[in-house]
């Protein structure tokens, strides 16, 4: 009888329960899918299936175990609300996401290039040929809204 | 004997041989399924159309994480007309669970998260940036339009400005967002946190219902589909994400010298001291030190931008920017006097 551990050692883990089977020592699942949490094993078993859980976590190393079973439970979660998709449907949307924002990054450093250079034009005094700030970025003195005579 | 019989038959017999191999599965092989599991492929297979003969590592991958069992459970709960795009997310996911077994998917989702927040911040710095120097334009445009009355009014105006505009930057943003995001605030990806905890928040992430999803027929995840059966996992999913945003970090990091980190501007402050053989830099170095004096490290920093934003925009974008974060510390400062910063600029600002 361990007072630290959350439930009863003899008590069976949510996966032997939904198996109706021993849990033995050993079990694979029994750290991982602790009774107080049935329906973390039922998703996965039911997209999954028992043998193929514990076949994939016996191939990983003990320390990423737990990893493994939470994406697991995640994406079981993700296929019974979405048959379809499943957690496919989230990445989507991700990818659709980072793609908007690198547009958008796009049009706002191409906004920024125009005020720099604009700003550069305005901001320059007649008579400094010779201090002209070195912008890499700078458009010709007559490009767009600015008819500023550049004269040396 | 043989002349008895025509070639014609011959012909119309072996064609009709191969009509028969053919609807036993063809002439060259069972679907991969089929194969993998050592029976025969029937026309009523359910899962031939999915599977060609040649894939047999993808069927694989969904035999290791699904199960034929389960594959055809969930072929059966979906429509008809969804089975596709059913099979093509189930051998996705096969795909990425073979990539990386211990977190699969959620790999996938953890480093699009990750691309989507670092891509905010950038958006964020821009937006900042652009925002500065629309207020510097406007400033610009007011003193062209009026007189300048004192060094004093002007600095005071220029100060002033930048605390009355807040965060135009992140109110556009957050505009852009809420066109598009589906059902969520902006907020730092947070929204997508993705933990299994069985609670609200990790069904917002996954409640994406198929008629949205049926709008995804060109989603890019399904160009990722063609799992090179050389095992050449490298080639598989993907990473156009993130190839696309090192490229546009890379190309954009010039355009923002302002915001490099202080090590970068302390540097370029002990070479620009290294430099000190012309008269004019160290007027302004004067100026600039005097700043220094007055406020300690906080100003310090200001200082340091400052002279970043002089020798890239010239004298009066830094003058511009060095008003704009006095404005800004003001609060924090209470003995310097805008005057006092102002009249020593100005000085510089006469020697050109």
């Amino acid at each position: 009888m361990s007072s630290s551990s959350t439930h009863h050692p003899s008590a069976p883990c949510a996966a032997c329960k939904f198996l109706r089977r021993k849990c033995i020592k050993g079990c694979v699942f029994s750290p991982y899918f602790p009774p107080e949490d049935p329906i973390k094993f039922t998703n996965v078993h039911k997209i999954f299936g028992a043998s193929n859980v514990s076949k994939l976590l016996n191939e990983i190393e003990p320390h990423q175990r737990e990893d493994a079973v939470n994406s697991l439970a995640y994406e079981a979660e993700a296929r019974l609300k979405d048959p379809v998709y499943g957690c496919v449907g989230a990445i989507s949307v991700l990818q659709r996401q980072v793609l908007r924002l690198q547009k958008e990054l796009d049009a706002t450093n191409a906004d920024l290039i125009r005020f720099s250079s604009n700003q550069n034009i305005l901001n320059m005094p007649q008579s400094t040929s010779g201090n002209y700030p070195q912008n890499p970025h700078a458009l010709p003195p007559n490009y767009g809204t600015y008819s500023w005579n550049y004269n040396p | 004997m043989h002349h008895f019989f025509p070639s014609f038959l011959t012909q119309i017999i072996l064609h009709l041989l191969t009509q028969i191999m053919t609807l036993k599965g063809g002439t060259s092989q069972a679907c991969a399924a089929c194969k993998y599991q050592r029976k025969r492929c029937t026309p009523e297979c359910a899962l031939a159309p999915h599977f060609r003969p040649e894939q047999t590592e993808i069927f694989k991958n969904a035999h290791k994480l699904f199960g034929v069992r389960n594959i055809l459970r969930i072929l059966e709960q979906v429509d008809p007309a969804m089975k596709n795009e059913a099979m093509r997310s189930i051998i996705y996911q096969a795909n990425m669970r073979d990539r990386s077994p211990v977190h699969g998917c959620l790999g996938v989702i953890y480093q699009l998260q990750y691309q989507i927040r670092q891509a905010e911040k950038e958006l964020y710095t821009v937006f900042s940036q652009l925002e500065l120097y629309k207020q510097n334009q406007r400033r610009q445009q007011e003193i062209t339009l009026s007189p300048m009355d004192s060094p004093e009014s002007q600095q005071l105006q220029l100060g002033m400005g930048v605390e009355q505009s807040g965060n135009p930057g992140l109110t556009l943003f957050q505009n852009e967002v809420n066109d598009h995001t589906p059902q969520q605030p902006f907020v730092p990806v947070a929204a997508f946190q993705i933990s299994y905890s069985g609670n609200e928040n990790g069904s917002d992430v996954i409640n994406v219902d198929s008629k949205d999803s049926m709008n995804m027929n060109n989603v890019m995840w399904g160009q990722q589909i063609c799992y090179n059966e050389n095992n050449d996992k490298s080639q598989m999913v993907n990473t156009q994400p993130l190839t696309i945003q090192d490229e546009v970090t890379h190309d954009y990091d010039e355009i923002y010298p302002f915001f490099d980190t202080i090590d970068d501007t302390q540097s370029y402050i002990d070479s620009k001291e290294a430099n000190e053989s012309s008269s004019d830099s160290s007027q302004l170095k004067e100026a600039t030190q005097s700043i220094q004096h007055v406020a300690g490290n906080t100003l310090k920093n200001a200082q340091l931008q400052v002279n970043k934003c002089l020798e890239i925009y010239g004298l009066v974008g830094g003058l511009g920017f060095g008003y704009v974060i006095l404005g800004v510390l003001m609060e924090d400062i209470a003995q310097i006097t805008v005057a006092c910063t102002g009249s020593e600029l100005m000085q510089a600002l006469t020697f050109f």
